[in-house]
């Protein structure tokens, strides 16, 4: 039996441009969110975001490139990936790497130009913007592009095993992105979905998600022998995607995909630990606790990332698989920031402090538009040598 | 082996089924109005489909002519029917809508229409439709034929217990596109003289 597994990544987000600045700012409790006020990017109301620096995006991405042929998206994916390629000795032209593109809109904020948007400019086209990712890196494959909403960057993880599972490529790249745009912003407020004060996941005060931006990177290979591989190595162990085949904007007032989905992990062993999505809108933290809850998971220590990234929509579910991978291997648990006083009508055990844990596999769980929910076991590699 | 058991095209201004055409209008009319034509004539009873942006129509209809719904009490949840959506364009168009709302002497954000900003949206209406609560996946690419798409497909077929699936490809741009909705299931007795599921396949379908 084959086994996939992780072999280098990076993060590239308001909080550090490598994953383990950003790892050690979460373990430190820093947030990468800010206030802004009214009229920043021209959005009449205030909001909260987590927004990357352009003058150091800018600084870093002239390492490696013209930063004047690219856009800001295209700078974070190409960099990003950069970044995870070079600490490994993969070869990202050969034509057994392949590139998995996660995103949900892509250089929306593109559309803002009237020329752009009149003559539906190629960049505006999320197929466009992978291909300048692997031609970057003189991939000849044609690069996938996964756009499932909110689970986009899980989704992508779950496509790159199954690709590598046909035994047609050696190593995937996956590659999470997305920017905080006006179109974002205010799409998320007209919902009022959006609280213009930083997050509280799973809290009785909470009111709603803020906007994150990042570019994220998870390099996965196959291996049919692991004990070649590092001790200290991750795998995926089982994966599923599924729908509540309920409402197209609104989560399950029963859980039932996200039920689905943890269930159809057909888990032997409880997780050490689960990566909630916890966006901290109303319905979405109380339909995890519920699923949470249904899959008798209730007492694992639970976290949500969303008060330290805030939400990346198509990188979320890639920034936060690196972060508890690492809290893994670290053996730690991570405060889940912006908890207080528990918020949801089924209580789980949200952590509270960073700290200690022994720990083996996670769970991680992503939900999203379109009723999608998908659903992540990862696993030290030494779980497979015991097994 | 998967086949393809069944398929069908919505076009300008056609409607097809296995090849054959089961519905066409005059040219003369818009597209959003033939999508309503065929709709009524395909005898639906579903009034969400009048919310639905015009991806998300296109990508509705044709999956309706391919898995009919004579009465909606009829379906039960299906969790074996995995559902897997290709488009080159996204949901651009609606992104182009959504944006001319956010102009400054014209500033009227509505959720209805951000929610179609996500092309994914589609699967979520045929899940609803069909009660499918299995396997879901929306592709980019800018040609229906992706190699890549196909082993996917056939990949989750041999790792999870899906027995069947519905392939969309849905595009739609400044009032031009068109859907095609694949039935793709494990061959059997029943469809074992019906197309493979592959490349060669579907460039005889379009």
């Amino acid at each position: 039996m084959a086994t996939v597994y992780q072999i280098s990544h990076n993060i590239i987000s308001n909080l550090g441009f490598s994953s383990e600045e950003n790892y050690n700012s979460v373990y430190n409790g820093l947030s990468g969110l800010v206030s802004y006020p009214t009229n920043t990017m021209n959005i009449p109301e205030a909001f909260c975001a987590s927004i990357i620096d352009e003058n150091k995006l800018n600084m870093e991405f002239s390492n490696i490139g013209n930063r004047n042929n690219y856009s800001r998206f295209d700078k974070m994916t190409i960099l990003s990936a950069y970044s995870a390629i070079r600490k490994t000795n993969i070869d990202p032209s050969s034509q057994r790497t392949q590139f998995i593109l996660s995103t949900t809109k892509g250089n929306i904020d593109l559309l803002e130009n009237a020329e752009a948007k009149s003559s539906n400019d190629k960049q505006l086209f999320l197929w466009n913007s992978a291909r300048l990712l692997s031609q970057y890196f003189e991939n000849p494959n044609t690069p996938l592009v996964v756009s499932n909403a909110c689970i986009s960057g899980v989704s992508a993880q779950i496509v790159a095993k199954r690709l590598l599972l046909t035994g047609k490529y050696d190593h995937i790249v996956v590659v999470g992105a997305d920017i905080v745009s006006k179109f974002v912003v205010t799409g998320f407020q007209s919902f009022k979905a959006l609280s213009a004060e930083k997050c509280l996941p799973f809290d009785s005060e909470r009111k709603g998600l803020n906007i994150g931006e990042a570019a994220a990177t998870i390099i996965y290979g196959v291996s049919e022998d692991v004990s070649s591989l590092d001790s200290n190595a991750l795998y995926i162990d089982a994966e599923a995607i599924t729908n509540d085949a309920n409402h197209i904007s609104g989560p399950s007032r029963t859980a039932e995909g996200l039920t689905l989905a943890i269930k159809n992990l057909n888990m032997t062993t409880m997780p050490d630990f689960i990566c909630a999505h916890g966006t901290a809108t109303p319905y979405n933290d109380d339909m995890e606790a519920l699923a949470l809850t249904r899959c008798e998971l209730n007492k694992i220590p639970t976290f949500s990332l969303k008060g330290y990234f805030g939400h990346s929509l198509g990188a979320t579910g890639v920034v936060e698989t690196i972060i508890a991978s690492l809290a893994m291997q670290n053996n730690v648990v991570f405060k889940s920031m912006g908890y207080n006083k528990c918020g949801v009508s089924n209580p789980i055990q949200i952590s509270t402090e960073t700290q200690k844990l022994e720990s083996k596999s996670f769970l991680k769980t992503i939900s999203g538009f379109g009723g999608c929910n998908a659903a992540i076991l990862i696993k030290n590699i030494e779980q497979i040598a015991n097994a | 082996m998967l086949k393809i058991s069944k398929y069908s095209v919505v076009a300008k201004y056609k409607a097809t089924l296995n090849g054959e055409t089961i519905f066409s209008q005059d040219n003369s009319e818009r597209y959003q109005d033939f999508l309503t034509a065929l709709y009524r004539n395909l005898k639906i009873q579903y009034p969400k489909f009048f919310k639905m942006d015009m991806l998300s129509k296109l990508g509705f209809l044709s999956t309706e002519i391919c898995m009919p719904i004579k009465f909606n009490d009829e379906i039960e949840n299906n969790y074996n029917t995995a559902v897997f959506m290709i488009c080159n364009a996204s949901s651009l168009d609606t992104d182009k809508k959504y944006q001319d709302t956010l102009a400054d002497n014209n500033y009227f954000p509505s959720p209805k229409v951000f929610v179609y900003t996500l092309s994914n949206i589609l699967l979520g209406e045929i899940a609803i439709r069909h009660k499918l609560f299995g396997e879901n996946m929306c592709f980019l690419s800018e040609k229906i034929i992706n190699q890549e798409i196909i082993d996917y497909i056939y990949q989750c077929f041999l790792e999870t217990k899906i027995d069947r699936s519905v392939v969309v490809w849905a595009d739609y741009l400044d009032e031009n596109g068109e859907s095609v909705a694949l039935i793709v299931e494990k061959e059997s007795e029943n469809n074992k003289d019906k197309m493979n599921f592959n490349v060669k396949s579907i460039n005889c379908i379009i």
